[in-house]
């Protein structure tokens, strides 16, 4: 494609939202129900309301009944089990605090959640403390008709392909429209980026996740945090790619072995990377294929009914959803032989308890800062552990970023759009459709996905692994600077492949760092956890063109909750 | 990326809502403005999430997965 005339649109709002899932919609209806006055523009890619997770891996909120359970306790629990001490444990309290509040929220908005007949939430309890409640799945809809009705602007088939800054503020953004190659220049005093997680295309209904968001904020300066943290995987059916909740329990080996009897003592729905790591060695051991026995599970005994039929919640319109996709994983399952399926989940943007980023009044939520934010520690974005928490973590987020972006807006004139900043992202953005020769996004996906998917070097890692990965990266980042693209849905491939090989970086250089193994991240080489060195937060920097790692400690001595050797 | 999912469209059934384009996440379908009927464009890019059958009211979109073309990228594949 050559000699590209594309319209412009100039725009300006008081605040720009960039992503139209439930983080980005809960933040645009809680800016409106805090200040209505304040102008709200949300950006999505695709389409509002259809975009994200939450309308298609989601149907549960976590719960907790605060009659039996104090938020204090979960943290206790959280820290010592899941986040191992790496977790901002104020904010984890301030999320759980907030549990109830927020499902009320939801329900004020439109969204539908089941009851008992006496007019009850109805819970299944999924561990000691937790339990989760269903949500249908046309809950990121709801969530859009209350933003539009409430005087929210809406455009999508736009993506934002970098941020504007003056002086390290937030100006704005600029992006392209991905039907007409339109250029957007919008001015805003705040700019909420709700652009979900890196997944690299590997699995299916997380495959929009691509890391643009990550990649935008990182160019324009904004510090990340927690990037080793990046890549949850779980066990799938081989033939069908699909997962079967609860089934941790019950995975056997070709000797009738459980293999995972060791580490999972009472039936829960959360993952957890050392079964993974248990794949990985059994298979390496000759002890391979591994097998689920979902008939052995209570929760799966009766076909999973959990999503297939209404018995438990009446969801009817994720029912329709569920069982379509269940019938045709049905047809081809002819065993239940599992097989670790890279799912990703890497959610670095460093953020602040008000969800702010390094840059000022640049903030991000849900699934781009779940691991920059540090509020869970040691563990991937959800559902990485604790299932339920991806809708709430996200609708969390969005709620602090709303309020706090819109108390700015009213305080703010915004900063000045610079000219020659909008010149340099126009010439970046549409570079691969002058090139007329190159590289494609699939070539540079593909290559990247044969490096960071296999269970060993993504989720059960070593030195020699990681430093192997990091050449076969380099490579590819070299190659990445000839993208070419035929059209502007190739050239948003393109951003994203650029977002994927940066991500890959970043996540191999910050688990080389980390020489100790911690909740999710598991080295196979370092396989103790090390609190008298890795108390630390591992950060990572654009400073000129360079990928600057640093360490932070995390101030455990300020925290309820510590290690008994702390 | 390796997929080869097909899918199908019954033009006499299609109303033209528009559904299918919107509930599209990942781009693969574009809208023809002048038959008002989906177009399945980047075909390539289809991740078989079935909305697009799902959400149709008028039940003529069908999606048919190719799940031996979706690829795991495990190691250990190459034993089975």
């Amino acid at each position: 494609m050559e000699n590209i005339e594309c319209n412009k649109q100039v725009l300006s709002t008081d605040v720009l939202i960039v992503g139209g899932g439930i983080a980005g919609l809960t933040a645009a209806v809680t800016i409106k129900e805090t200040n209505p006055n304040t102008n709200v523009l949300i950006i999505e890619k695709q389409t509002a309301g259809y975009s994200g997770k939450a309308n298609r891996g989601g149907g549960v909120l976590q719960y907790f009944d605060f009659n039996k359970t104090k938020p204090i306790d979960f943290v206790a629990y959280h820290a010592n089990a899941v986040g191992c001490f790496l977790g901002d444990q104020e904010q984890m309290l301030n999320y759980v605090s907030m549990n109830n509040k927020m499902i009320d929220k939801l329900i004020e908005w439109g969204v539908k959640v089941p009851y008992n007949e006496d007019g009850t939430l109805k819970i299944i309890p999924t561990g000691p403390m937790v339990g989760i409640i269903g949500v249908d799945l046309d809950i990121t809809l709801k969530v859009r008709q209350t933003a539009e009705k409430k005087g929210v602007k809406i455009i999508d088939k736009v993506t934002i392909s970098d941020l504007l800054t003056n002086g390290g503020e937030i100006a704005g953004a600029v992006g392209y429209s991905i039907l007409d190659g339109t250029f957007y220049v919008i001015k805003a005093k705040s700019v909420i980026l709700a652009t979900g997680s890196q997944n690299y295309r590997v699995m299916n209904m997380w495959a929009n996740g691509r890391g643009d968001g990550i990649a935008a904020a990182y160019r324009a300066g904004a510090e990340m945090r927690n990037a080793e943290f990046g890549n949850f995987a779980q066990l799938f059916k081989i033939k069908s790619h699909h997962e079967l909740v609860f089934n941790e329990n019950v995975l056997y080996n070709a000797w009738d072995e459980n293999i995972t009897k060791n580490f999972r003592w009472f039936i829960e729905a959360d993952v957890n990377s050392n079964a993974l790591a248990e794949w990985y060695n059994q298979t390496a051991a000759g002890k391979g294929p591994i097998y689920m026995r979902p008939e052995e599970s209570p929760m799966t005994k009766d076909n999973d009914i959990m999503f297939t039929t209404d018995a438990i919640w009446s969801r009817p319109y994720g029912l329709k959803f569920w069982k379509v996709i269940h019938e045709k994983c049905h047809k081809v399952d002819t065993d239940n032989e599992v097989v670790p399926g890279f799912v990703g989940e890497q959610s670095p943007v460093k953020v602040n308890r008000d969800l702010e980023t390094t840059i000022c009044r640049l903030f991000a939520i849900g699934d781009v800062s779940y691991a920059g934010s540090a509020v869970a520690g040691a563990v991937p974005a959800p559902p990485g552990r604790n299932r339920g928490s991806g809708i709430l973590n996200a609708v969390f987020a969005g709620m602090i970023a709303g309020e706090k972006s819109a108390q700015y807006a009213n305080q703010s004139e915004g900063k000045t759009i610079l000219e020659e900043q909008v010149k340099m992202w126009e010439e970046r953005a549409f570079a691969p459709l002058q090139r007329k020769a190159g590289v494609t996004a699939k070539e540079v996906i593909q290559e990247l996905q044969t490096i960071i998917a296999p269970v060993e070097n993504s989720i059960y890692m070593s030195e020699q692994r990681l430093k192997v990965a990091l050449r076969k990266i380099e490579k590819i980042k070299a190659k990445a600077l000839q993208l070419t693209a035929e059209d502007f849905h190739y050239l948003l491939s393109c951003h994203e492949a650029e977002a994927m090989v940066l991500c890959a970086e970043m996540f191999v250089k910050a688990a080389l760092l980390r020489k100790e193994s911690r909740g999710w991240f598991l080295r196979e080489d370092y396989p103790n956890l090390d609190n008298d060195n890795w108390l630390k937060w591992i950060t990572v920097k654009n400073v000129e063109g360079k990928m600057i790692l640093d360490t932070e400690s995390v101030p455990i001595e300020k925290y309820p909750i510590r290690p008994r050797n702390a | 990326m390796n997929m080869n999912n097909v899918i199908k469209l019954d033009k006499e059934k299609c109303i033209g809502c528009k559904l299918c384009y919107k509930s599209c996440f990942i781009d693969v379908i574009r809208w023809d403005d002048e038959e008002k009927k989906p177009v399945f464009k980047y075909i390539e890019d289809c991740v078989h999430c079935n909305y697009c059958e799902v959400v149709c009211p008028k039940g003529c979109i069908e999606v048919v997965p190719d799940f031996t073309g979706e690829r795991f990228y495990q190691t250990f594949d190459k034993y089975k």
